[in-house]
């Protein structure tokens, strides 16, 4: 009764009863529009596409010549190719960083050592840093490596050798596996550090070094919020577009990931733009296998232990 | 104090390799790239020899405020719209369904997948969703809806940069929100997962207790089950904010419409497209860092606090 700010929650609640008593088919069948429409676009001839709006389909336009041309070999990019290479890039690009962040994680979260706090902080402030900020160094430094040439002395010292490996995968899932290392760290350390105290110190008691805490302790209870991440990431890097646009981009087409793919069948003058809808479709399978396969996972791990907090 | 001299010498070994990785990898991919854009903001460099880069002070600034004051105040002004957007219409509607959802109205699953279906789609792919189905001027949904797809009548939704909301010589334009909408559209369900995974996870007991106290439904949520889903609402802040300000893709795979510009489009344009700039385009790059430091500020003293009372 006694809440200061009375207008403010006045108009929620207003807000709050006037949405909730809108129907959820209402609500629902607003939000299936758009992808109904795709896949019922998916199954029509190009001129059906064209010619009318997707409730209009008629049953001579049906077809699934879409689904095999967009698998051809002949097509700008077949997206047989370019579904794996965004395997290749996706699955390092999720384990890879969850790996790394689990140990952090752990040893910011348990591990007392000077500067700790310090460390952590730059280390989730990344997260601020937005992805374009960095691309281009980045690029030029898969391509010549980071060399720093000493004033006076005229001395060259090579930090990163020239990798050359722009227009590969590994740029990609390498850029994605630095910039998800501040979420995946902050997630995860949310959770470890919210582990109970006790059996830490009963394991430290026990003669349990902090390798074996984690290898047999932590990790075992850390698999639903390691599962969470790895969902995260996942679709993260296989919906990415603006990074395999910068690291691949027109350097090798055949590297191309699904994203890319699937925006040049859409360039070309709206040549092919009829096998968007079917594109689409091929590239959203897997995250949608992957999400509903690991789903239980997602819910209790996102959240697991800090909840309580 | 005591914690660091307890650690054996193997402990130290893991410590280091443990927190020194990532260490590693964060300040060689993430660091050292983001200070070598700060200081190829100074350079004229055009990206290829580095024999013809040359320091020029802040001229690529004082050409931001002045030649290209347009594009830069459009495009911090429509990120600003996007996390306006995001933040105030699509993540209460996330919260609203997954509120609903989560009393086991019938048919749960379905819904739920069906909310979720736009987050697996690449926001790249939501774009031409939208423009084929929503949008097109001849077939789309709006202007069917509308009556207005004769020929010379239709409305195009995406070409129209006259603004809804102008504010001076800027303002909403008409087609960026036209691409708020799938944004948003994608947004709602990325909450409602979210959010609904940390209901699932609220004390029944606890919604008991205040339904026995006679909490109407709306002070329920306010009073009792917001405020215990902090950590939930935590992550949120942050996955808004990212998306927020990365977003890209859907505009760029929809050729950029004039009026849509964001931070992230200037930058890779002026670093990627035909006449390259990288200084310029490294500027536009630390104007966007620095509206990212403000969250990063507002984290800053979060964390604080919470290392203070540990």
């Amino acid at each position: 009764m006694s809440t200061p700010s009375t207008g403010s929650r006045g108009l929620g609640a207003r807000l709050y009863r006037g949405l909730s008593s809108v129907p959820m088919w209402a609500f629902a069948l607003v939000w299936l529009l758009p992808s109904l429409g795709l896949f019922v676009n998916s199954f029509r001839t190009r001129d059906g596409q064209r010619g009318s709006g997707f409730w209009r389909t008629v049953p001579d336009q049906f077809t699934i010549e879409n689904y095999q041309t967009v698998f051809e070999a002949n097509t700008v990019n077949s997206l047989g190719v370019s579904l794996l290479n965004s395997l290749a890039i996706s699955i390092p690009a999720t384990i890879i960083p969850i790996s790394i962040a689990a140990f952090a994680a752990y040893g910011f979260a348990w591990i007392d050592f000077k500067g700790r706090k310090w460390l952590f902080i730059i280390t989730v402030s990344i997260l601020a840093i937005p992805l374009q900020v960095a691309l281009i160094p980045l690029l030029k430094m898969y391509v010549g490596g980071a060399h720093l040439t000493l004033p006076f002395i005229g001395k060259t010292l090579t930090f990163i050798p020239a990798w050359g490996i722009n227009g590969t995968s590994t740029a990609v899932w390498l850029t994605h596996t630095g910039f998800a290392m501040p979420f995946a760290i902050f997630l995860l350390h949310n959770y470890i550090s919210s582990l109970p105290k006790d059996i830490f110190e009963s394991a430290r008691i026990d003669g349990a070094d902090h390798f074996t805490i984690f290898w047999r302790l932590v990790l075992p209870l850390s698999i639903p919020v390691l599962a969470a991440f790895a969902i995260f990431q996942f679709l993260w890097t296989w919906n990415d577009f603006l990074i395999a646009l910068t690291m691949i981009g027109s350097a090798n087409p055949d590297a191309l990931p699904t994203t890319v793919a699937i925006a040049n069948l859409a360039g070309d003058f709206g040549r092919n733009e009829h096998l968007l809808p079917a594109g689409a479709f091929v590239q959203a399978f897997v995250p949608l296998v992957v999400f509903f396969a690991l789903q239980r996972y997602f819910v209790r791990g996102l959240l697991a232990g800090s909840i309580k907090g | 104090m005591a914690g660091s001299s307890l650690l054996s010498k193997s402990d130290r070994r893991v410590m280091y390799g443990m927190v020194g990785v990532p260490t590693l990898l964060h300040v060689g991919l993430v660091w050292i790239p983001a200070i070598a854009t700060i200081l190829l903001s100074f350079t004229n460099w055009n990206g290829f020899r580095f024999d013809t880069m040359k320091f020029v002070g802040l001229q690529n600034y004082i050409q931001l405020f002045t030649v290209f004051e347009k594009d830069l105040y459009e495009a911090l002004l429509n990120n600003l719209w996007v996390l306006v957007f995001l933040f105030l219409v699509a993540t209460p509607m996330g919260i609203l369904i997954a509120y609903l959802l989560d009393k086991n109205l019938r048919g749960t699953a379905f819904y739920q997948s069906l909310f979720y279906f736009p987050v697996v789609l690449s926001l790249a792919v939501v774009g031409f969703i939208w423009k084929s189905v929503i949008y097109s001027p001849r077939q789309g949904v709006l202007n069917v809806i509308l009556g207005r797809t004769a020929e010379g009548d239709q409305i195009s939704w995406l070409g129209d940069s006259s603004f809804l909301i102008p504010l001076g010589d800027y303002g909403l334009s008409k087609n960026f929100l036209a691409l708020i909408a799938p944004m948003v559209w994608r947004h709602v369900g990325y909450i409602m997962v979210l959010y609904l995974a940390g209901l699932k996870s609220v004390d029944p007991s606890m919604k008991e207790a205040a339904a026995i106290d006679g909490a109407s439904e709306w002070q329920l949520f306010r009073q009792v089950i917001f405020p215990s889903l902090k950590p939930v609402n935590v992550v949120i802040m942050v996955i808004t904010v990212i998306e927020a300000l990365r977003i890209f893709d859907i505009i760029d795979v929809l050729n950029n419409p004039v009026g849509t510009d964001v931070l992230s489009i200037l930058v890779t344009e002026s670093i990627l497209g035909e006449s390259s700039n990288v200084g310029r385009g490294s500027a536009y790059g630390v104007i966007l860092l620095l509206s990212c430091l403000l969250f990063v500020v507002w984290y800053l003293r979060n964390e604080f606090r919470g290392l203070e009372e540990e």
